[in-house]
């Protein structure tokens, strides 16, 4: 059941209806089936996993706000780390760590075969995993000043606005909405609708449309000029954050409807004026999980090595980032790359390399900043979409040869389009510093908009194949 | 309260004029501390009060009140 469904669409309304229907005591068990509901709709056998896997977790975060001493916390914490991460390790990562050591040990002559076994990827673990982790993570650092009840939690880590592709939510901030006493709103009815809609405009006209183009640029890039593999470069920068931004307001849209607020996801990345600056406004939620969870323990574990410390830290995470969106090599790439840029900005933060993450108040300069981490940026991407090397290789050599071909007027004149319309959405978010910026505008034309903008869509779905979130693999 | 010995420490180290800090003040809210120059503050913390923090101790910290109620532990023990 994707956001972009007629299916999901009902589903929500109906939930929606019960949800506030029922009295305020019921509403988390209410929402807790809905939750199940939505996820069972995938695969019913994932429920199991995600109901089994999230109780132990609940128990253990327990233990630990129990445990008096600092040596008993952190031996039931690493339990509980040590638990989830095994449980992610075998679903998402057995089969890449089995073929990489079989390669590895080929390389000394030693021959294997790798242990392959089909496992399927349960939908929403590396989300799920991580947010339930915040819980084992805040009942250690000491961040929850209530008790929660098991229904709380099991609500909470399998909340299905944010099951599936995030916001990664932390217990601390979620866990005291769901406790406390929500009421239907107008307000938050309107908010949540207008962001549903505006999510579905980036996703459907903006993030699909492009995929249509370019994905059999991507997939055989043999048959394509340079200048078309150039376009679909610079157009999957723009793909990969509309269908991801808009999922992240859908989602947020429909807690908002049932009264949560979450966390911002996304805020004009590709205005950054570094590539520190991007990883402040890309997939927040994820970004600062990794900050607060991995950076800063392992910064403050080095701490005396000097520069060194900072530098281990920084690739480290960036490695783990990496890993995390998928089990395959490109994914480590891309973590690495953004590694090597943010260790280069730490290291010439202070003078004027290209690398440098130092703010600059010229509007020239500024300006040349953003254009220089937007390349940056891109070139990152090309690692994150490829398929395999020999994809990379044959796009790779496609670019370098410099052919035109006769689509060069027409691929120059759609890449500019979208790139006009995503940055003008971006350009108005940051001046009402809002991402619902339905609701900044007079209340006759935003509903004027979102009216016109839900027939699109509905047209647009009941003639066209749907396509799932990108990250909704993850 | 924040100390000024404490106050001019982290200025000295973020390389600012001046700042109002106050109990509940995070380190998001002042200017250049980020996660890079969270570990430059830190050590310079060290330094100046001749102590040692464990990780776990900071990563529990909530703003710079907290901070100062660590130190002023370490320093009377």
């Amino acid at each position: 059941m994707q956001f972009n469904s007629f299916i999901f669409f009902l589903f929500f309304i109906v939930a929606t209806i019960v949800y506030y229907f029922v009295s305020s005591n019921k509403r988390n068990l209410a929402l807790l089936i809905s939750n199940y509901l939505f996820y069972s709709y995938f695969d019913y056998r994932f429920s199991f996993l995600l109901l089994s896997l999230t109780s132990l977790t609940y128990f253990i975060g327990k233990s630990i706000r129990k445990s008096e001493s600092y040596e008993s916390k952190k031996k039931i914490i690493t339990l509980g780390i040590t638990v989830n991460i095994l449980i992610l390790g075998v679903f998402k990562y057995l089969n890449f760590f089995s073929e990489s050591f079989v390669w590895l040990l080929n390389q000394f002559g030693l021959y294997l075969d790798p242990l392959t076994i089909k496992i399927i990827q349960p939908l929403g673990i590396s989300f799920y995993i991580f947010q339930s982790l915040t819980w084992l993570f805040d009942n250690y650092y000491e961040k929850l000043d209530e008790d929660y009840n098991l229904i709380e939690f099991l609500t909470f880590s399998s909340f299905f606005p944010t099951v599936i592709a995030g916001p990664i939510e932390r217990a601390h901030r979620l866990m005291p909405q769901i406790k406390s006493n929500r009421i239907f709103n107008k307000e938050n009815l309107k908010a949540g609708i207008y962001l549903i809609v505006y999510g579905l405009f980036r996703k459907i006209f903006i993030g699909d449309t492009i995929g249509r183009m370019i994905n059999h640029i991507f997939a055989e890039p043999e048959y394509f000029t340079s200048f078309e593999i150039f376009s679909a470069i610079l157009l999957y920068a723009i793909q990969i954050y509309n269908d991801f931004a808009g999922y992240s307001n859908i989602a947020k849209g429909v807690a908002k409807v049932l009264g949560f607020d979450i966390m911002l996801n996304f805020r004009q990345p590709y205005l950054a004026n570094s590539v520190t600056d991007f990883w402040r406004r890309w997939h927040i939620s994820f970004s600062s999980w990794l900050r607060d969870y991995i950076f800063y323990p392992l910064q403050l574990k080095f701490r005396y090595y000097g520069r060194w410390g900072n530098l281990i830290a920084i690739i480290l995470t960036f490695l783990i980032c990496g890993l995390w969106h998928g089990a395959s090599l490109n994914f480590v790439l891309w973590g690495f790359l953004h590694g090597i840029y943010l260790s280069a900005a730490f290291l010439f933060g202070n003078n004027s390399s290209p690398l440098s993450n130092k703010d600059v108040s010229n509007t020239n300069l500024k300006l040349l900043s953003v254009i220089k981490t937007f390349i940056l940026v891109t070139v990152a991407w090309i690692l994150f979409r490829v398929e395999n090397f020999d994809t990379l290789k044959t796009l790779l050599f496609q670019l370098s040869i410099f052919s035109t071909g006769e689509f060069v007027e027409r691929f120059l004149k759609i890449t500019l389009s979208y790139y006009l319309i995503s940055f003008i959405l971006d350009y108005i978010e940051m001046r009402f510093q809002t991402e619902n910026i339905l609701l900044k505008l007079k209340p006759a034309v935003a509903l004027g908009i979102s009216i016109v903008v839900t027939i699109l869509i509905f047209s647009y779905l009941l003639t066209s194949d749907k396509a799932p979130f990108i990250y909704a693999r993850f | 309260m924040i100390s000024e010995r404490l106050k001019q420490v982290i200025l000295k180290e973020l390389k600012l004029d001046s700042f109002n800090f106050e109990e509940n003040t995070t380190a998001d809210q002042v200017p250049g501390w980020d996660s890079l120059s969270h570990l430059n503050v830190i050590l310079a913390v060290e330094k100046e009060f001749n102590i040692r923090f464990k990780p776990y101790e900071l990563l529990k910290l909530k703003n710079i009140g907290e901070l100062q109620k660590l130190i002023d532990e370490k320093l009377s023990k």
